[in-house]
C-alpha cells in the first residue's frame, strides 16, 4: 500500500494511504482530543471534537474522518481549536441535564474528563433543561437520556459489532434520541440480544447496568477492539 | 386595638422558621405553633429517577444528618429489592449510624445547648453561645469539638470523603471496613468516653438547679415513637416500632415499619409547611408523640450495653411512667452518646466487619417500600414507590422535625404561657422560647444558607388575628 | 459582566499552603456553587491548594483550620452586587453575627473565631462570595451561577499567585 508524507504540528510523519489524520497522529504520538471516536468501530465525525487546521483550508477538519493525503500539513493545537473544543464541550453540558455528583459515571466519563483537560471552566450558554426520561424497562441495563451526548458509539458498536441493530437514532437537532428497535422501551426489544456491548462503548453514565449507584460505573473499552480484532484479523492477543 | 409590630420576615426564598402564639381576650396564651420550611420539594425532583439512585441523592438534602438519610434510603430499597442484606453490610451500616449519633448529639450539647445552660437564661444572647462558653469553659468546648471529629472520622473511614454520598445502596453497601480503619477508630475511643462520661456528670450535676426548666420547657403528657430490638432494648439501625403512653404503657410494639401507616397519619396544618404526623387510633389531637432521644430512651426496655444502662436506670427516676419533660431529651442524648461509644467498642472486636459480602442482588420484586432508621433527632422513614423497572414514581419523607412539631407548638405554648403577659414579647421570653425549640435539636438544614442564618421569627396574634407584636431571632 | 472586585488588607504574613472551602447545598438550585467551586478548582488541580466541598459549616472545621496557612471561603450570595464575586478578607473585625437560634449553621466568621479561641491562632482568611438568582429544589446551577464560578475560580488564582494574600500575619 502507498505510504503518504505528511507533517503534523511541524512533525514529519509517514502513513498508509486510508490513514486517518487521527490514526496517524496518534502512531506520531501526537494526541488529539476525541469523544464520539471508539477504537474498533467506524468513525462517523459526530462530535467535532477532533477539528484539526489543515494549511490552505479555511475550514476545520475531523481528524477522524479525514484521510491523510500528500505534503499535507496539519495542526492540532491553536487558540481557534482550543476556543472550538471548549465551545462543543459547553453546548453539550448545556443541551441536556449532566449532575455530575448523583451519576453512575462520576470519575469516569469521558466528557467529564474532556471537560477538565480542556479547561472548561464554565458554560457560556443556557442551560437547555429539557424533560427526559431514564427507561429501565431492560433486564439488565438502563439508558439515562439526560446524560446522553448523542456520540452514536452505541449505535456503532450495536451495528458493526454485535450485528444485532438495536440501536438507532430518531428525531433532529434537540429532538434527537437514541432509540431501541422502533422507538419502544428498551426492554420490549426483539433484537436486542443483551451483549452489553453498548454499555462498555458509552463514553457518559447515559448507559449503564441496572443497580449502579453514584460513580460505580466502570468500563472496558479495550473487549471492544479486541473482538473486531479477533473477528476480523484473527488475532486472539490478550 | 393594640400596636401592631411587623418585621417583615424576608426574602425572596422559603426557609425562616415562624412562632406564633395566639392570646385571647384577656392577653392569655391559648396557642402555639411552630413552623418550618418546606420538605416536600425534596420529595418531588426524586420522582423519576432509578430506585439506586436514591441513597446518594436523599444523602445531599441534609447537612446535618446525610448519614441518617442515607441509611434509610438503603433500606427502603432493600425492601423493594425483598433481599437479606448480608450480615457484614448490615453491621458497617449500623456503625455508621451510631458514629452519626455521636457526632450529631456532640454537636447540639456542648455547642449548642450547653451555652445556655451555663451562661445562664437570662445572660445577654451574645454571651449564650459558644463563644461565652469559651471564655469561662475553653476544655469542654475543645473535648466537644474533638468528640464531634471522632464521630465524623468513623463516618469517613467506612464511606470515605468521596463516595460517602453513596455508601450504602440498596442490598448492601459498596465498601468493607479495613484492619488499619479498625485501629484508627481504637484509637479515638477512650477520649471520647471520657468525653461522654464528662458531659454527662456536668448535665446531672446542674439538673439539681435546673428544676424549674424540667417543669416549664415542655413537660407534658405525649405518646413516644421509637425503634427497639426483639426484646424491647434500644435500637436505632433494623428493629421495630414501638409507641408508648407517658404512663408507660405499651400501645403497639414490634410494628413492621413497612405497615407505619396504619398507625401514623399525617395532618396537613393549612397555616404550616410541614406534615404533622399523629398516632392515628388517638386522632390529630390526642395522637401527639414524640420522637428523638428522649423517646427511645422511654420506649426501650434497656439500653443493652452496661455504662449506658446504669445512666437509664438513674434517668427513669425523673418520673414513674415516661419522662416527659422536653427537657430532659439533653440528658438522653448525653445516654445515647455513652451507648454508641459502648457499642461501637463492641462492635470493633467482630471479624465479620471485615468480610468481603456486601451486597445482595436482586430485581425489583416489590413496587413499595419503606426504610426506618433511627436519625439522632428522631425516628426517619423514607416510603418509596417504584414502577416496575425501578423508576421511582412517589416518595414520602417522615422526618423527626415533623414528627416532633405538635410537642413543639406545646413545648413553645407552655413556656409562653409562663413567661408571656400582656401583647408584647419580652427578651426573657424569647430567649427561653428558643430554647424549648432547642430541646428537640430541631434540623432546619434542607433549607439554603445563601441569606446567611435562618430567622426565627416570633410573633403575638391576638384573638381577632392581628399581630400584637413581633421579634426576630438571626 | 463577572468581574472581580478585591478588598484587599495587606498585613505582613508568614508562608503556606491555602484550603478553600466551598459550602451549600448543592439540591437547592444556585446554593451549590461554593461545591461547584471546589469542583473545578479539582480539575485545574492547582499546586499547594486544597479544596474542600461542605454542605455547611460544623464546628470541627476548626480543626481543619488550625492546619493551613490560608483560608478560602466559597459561598452563594444574593447581595446585589452587580454581578461582581466579591472577595472580602476576613480579619478579626469581620462582623459574623451569632450562631443562630438553632446553631447548626456557623459563618466563616465564626468559624475563624472559634479557631483562634481554641488554639490561640488562625488563619489568614479570605471569603469569595459568588453572585446567585435562583434558590430553588433540584441540583444544577443556573447560568447566572455558573458564569460566578469561572470568576470565583479565577479570583482564587489571583489570591493563590498573589504573595500578599497567602503569606501567613
Amino acid at each position: 500500500m502507498a505510504v503518504r508524507t505528511l507533517t503534523i504540528d511541524s512533525k514529519q510523519v509517514s502513513a498508509e494511504e486510508g490513514t486517518t489524520i487521527l490514526g496517524a497522529a496518534r502512531d506520531a504520538g501526537i494526541s488529539i482530543p476525541t469523544l464520539c471516536h471508539l477504537d474498533g468501530i467506524y468513525d462517523v465525525g459526530a462530535c467535532r471534537m477532533c477539528l484539526v487546521e489543515l494549511a490552505g483550508s479555511p475550514r476545520l477538519l475531523p481528524a477522524c474522518t479525514t484521510m491523510v493525503a500528500e505534503g499535507m500539513d496539519v495542526r492540532t493545537q491553536s487558540d481557534r481549536l482550543r476556543r472550538y473544543r471548549r465551545m462543543i464541550l459547553e453546548l453539550l453540558f448545556a443541551e441536556r441535564n449532566h449532575v455530575c455528583a448523583a451519576c453512575v459515571s462520576n470519575g469516569h466519563c469521558e466528557l467529564q474528563t474532556m471537560a477538565y483537560s480542556q479547561g472548561m471552566d464554565h458554560v457560556r450558554f443556557a442551560y437547555q433543561s429539557p424533560l427526559l426520561e431514564v427507561d429501565l424497562t431492560h433486564a439488565s441495563f438502563g439508558m439515562d437520556h439526560n446524560r446522553c451526548i448523542l456520540c452514536t458509539r452505541c449505535v456503532r458498536v450495536c451495528w458493526h459489532i454485535e450485528g444485532a441493530g438495536t440501536k438507532n437514532v430518531s428525531g433532529r437537532g434537540t429532538h434527537a434520541r437514541i432509540i431501541s428497535d422502533l422507538n419502544q422501551p428498551w426492554g420490549m426489544s426483539e433484537t436486542c440480544s443483551a451483549c452489553g456491548k453498548c454499555i462498555q462503548a458509552c463514553p457518559t453514565g447515559a448507559l449503564f447496568r441496572r443497580g449502579m449507584t453514584a460513580g460505580e460505573m466502570e468500563r472496558d473499552r479495550t473487549r471492544l477492539e479486541f473482538l473486531v480484532n479477533a473477528r476480523e484479523k484473527k488475532q486472539w492477543n490478550v | 386595638m393594640a400596636q401592631r409590630i411587623v418585621i417583615d420576615p424576608v426574602t425572596r426564598i422559603e426557609g425562616h422558621a415562624k412562632i406564633t402564639i395566639q392570646l385571647d381576650d384577656d392577653g392569655q396564651v391559648t396557642d402555639a405553633q411552630f413552623h418550618v420550611v418546606e420538605f416536600r420539594g425534596f420529595e418531588r425532583f426524586c420522582e423519576g429517577r432509578p430506585l439506586w439512585e436514591m441513597p446518594g441523592l436523599t444523602a445531599r438534602t441534609c447537612g446535618i444528618c446525610p448519614v441518617s438519610h442515607l441509611l434509610a434510603s438503603a433500606r427502603a430499597g432493600d425492601e423493594i429489592l425483598a433481599v437479606q442484606v448480608p450480615p457484614a453490610a448490615d453491621k458497617l451500616r449500623r456503625l455508621m449510624n451510631l458514629a452519626q449519633m455521636v457526632q450529631s448529639h456532640a454537636l447540639s450539647f456542648f455547642h449548642l445547648s450547653a451555652p445556655d445552660f451555663l451562661m445562664g437564661w437570662d445572660a445577654p444572647v451574645e454571651k449564650r453561645n459558644v463563644f461565652g462558653l469559651l471564655g469561662t469553659r475553653p476544655e469542654l468546648v475543645r473535648a466537644g469539638v474533638r468528640l464531634r471529629q471522632f464521630g465524623q472520622e468513623v463516618i469517613e473511614i467506612l464511606g470515605g470523603k468521596k463516595v460517602h454520598p453513596s455508601w450504602a445502596v440498596p442490598g448492601g453497601v459498596r465498601s468493607g471496613l479495613t484492619l488499619a480503619g479498625r485501629e484508627r477508630i481504637r484509637t479515638g475511643l477512650p477520649e471520647a468516653f471520657q468525653t461522654a462520661r464528662l458531659a454527662l456528670r456536668l448535665f446531672k450535676d446542674l439538673a439539681g438547679s435546673l428544676n424549674r426548666e424540667i417543669q416549664i420547657f415542655g413537660n407534658f403528657p405525649s405518646l413516644f415513637l421509637g425503634l427497639v430490638g426483639p426484646d424491647g432494648e434500644w435500637e436505632h439501625h433494623g428493629g421495630r416500632l414501638r409507641f408508648m403512653d407517658s404512663s408507660g404503657s405499651i400501645l403497639v410494639d414490634q410494628l413492621d415499619p413497612q405497615n407505619y401507616r396504619e398507625y401514623i397519619g399525617e395532618a396537613v396544618q393549612s397555616s404550616s409547611y410541614l406534615k404533622s404526623p399523629y398516632f392515628k387510633p388517638l386522632g390529630p389531637e390526642e395522637g401527639m408523640y414524640r420522637v428523638g432521644p428522649l423517646a427511645r430512651l422511654n420506649v426501650c426496655k434497656s439500653m443493652g450495653t452496661p455504662e449506658a444502662d446504669v445512666e437509664l436506670k438513674e434517668f427513669r427516676k425523673h418520673s414513674n411512667g415516661a419522662v416527659t419533660s422536653s427537657f430532659l431529651y439533653h440528658h438522653a442524648r448525653l445516654i445515647e452518646i455513652l451507648t454508641s461509644l459502648e457499642r461501637i467498642e463492641r462492635m470493633l472486636e467482630d471479624p465479620e466487619l471485615h468480610s468481603d459480602h456486601l451486597r445482595a442482588d436482586a430485581g425489583v420484586n416489590r413496587l413499595r417500600g419503606v426504610g426506618v432508621s433511627e436519625a439522632p433527632r428522631g425516628t426517619l422513614f423514607h416510603d418509596y414507590e417504584v414502577d416496575r423497572d425501578g423508576v421511582v414514581t412517589k416518595v414520602n419523607l417522615v422526618i423527626a422535625t415533623g414528627q416532633n412539631n405538635l410537642a413543639m407548638n406545646r413545648t413553645v405554648a407552655q413556656i409562653a404561657k409562663h413567661y408571656v403577659k400582656g401583647p408584647h414579647v419580652p427578651e426573657a421570653m424569647l430567649n427561653r422560647v428558643e430554647h424549648g425549640i432547642r430541646n428537640f435539636d430541631p434540623c432546619l438544614s434542607c433549607s439554603t444558607h445563601a441569606l446567611g442564618q435562618m430567622p426565627l421569627v416570633i410573633r403575638l396574634v391576638g384573638p381577632d388575628g392581628t399581630v400584637l407584636d413581633e421579634r426576630r431571632r438571626d | 459582566m463577572n468581574g472581580v472586585a478585591i478588598e484587599s488588607n495587606p498585613r505582613k504574613i508568614r508562608a503556606g499552603g491555602m484550603l478553600v472551602i466551598g459550602f451549600g447545598n448543592v439540591l437547592r438550585g444556585d446554593d451549590g456553587v461554593g461545591p461547584a467551586v471546589v469542583e473545578a478548582l479539582e480539575r485545574l488541580g492547582m499546586d499547594g491548594l486544597q479544596a474542600e466541598a461542605h454542605h455547611q459549616l460544623t464546628p470541627e472545621l476548626a480543626v481543619r483550620l488550625n492546619e493551613t496557612a490560608v483560608v478560602v471561603f466559597v459561598d452563594a450570595s444574593l447581595k446585589e452586587t452587580e454581578g461582581d464575586v466579591v472577595v472580602r478578607e476576613l480579619n478579626s473585625d469581620s462582623q459574623g453575627g451569632g450562631t443562630g437560634w438553632n446553631g447548626h449553621r456557623l459563618t466563616p466568621e465564626i468559624l475563624l473565631g472559634l479557631t483562634l479561641e481554641l488554639w490561640g491562632w488562625r488563619p489568614r482568611a479570605w471569603c469569595v462570595e459568588v453572585p446567585v438568582s435562583e434558590l430553588g429544589w433540584g441540583p444544577g446551577l443556573t447560568t447566572h451561577a455558573r458564569q460566578g464560578v469561572q470568576a470565583a475560580v479565577e479570583a482564587i488564582r489571583v489570591l493563590k499567585g498573589s504573595r500578599e494574600c497567602t503569606k501567613q500575619a
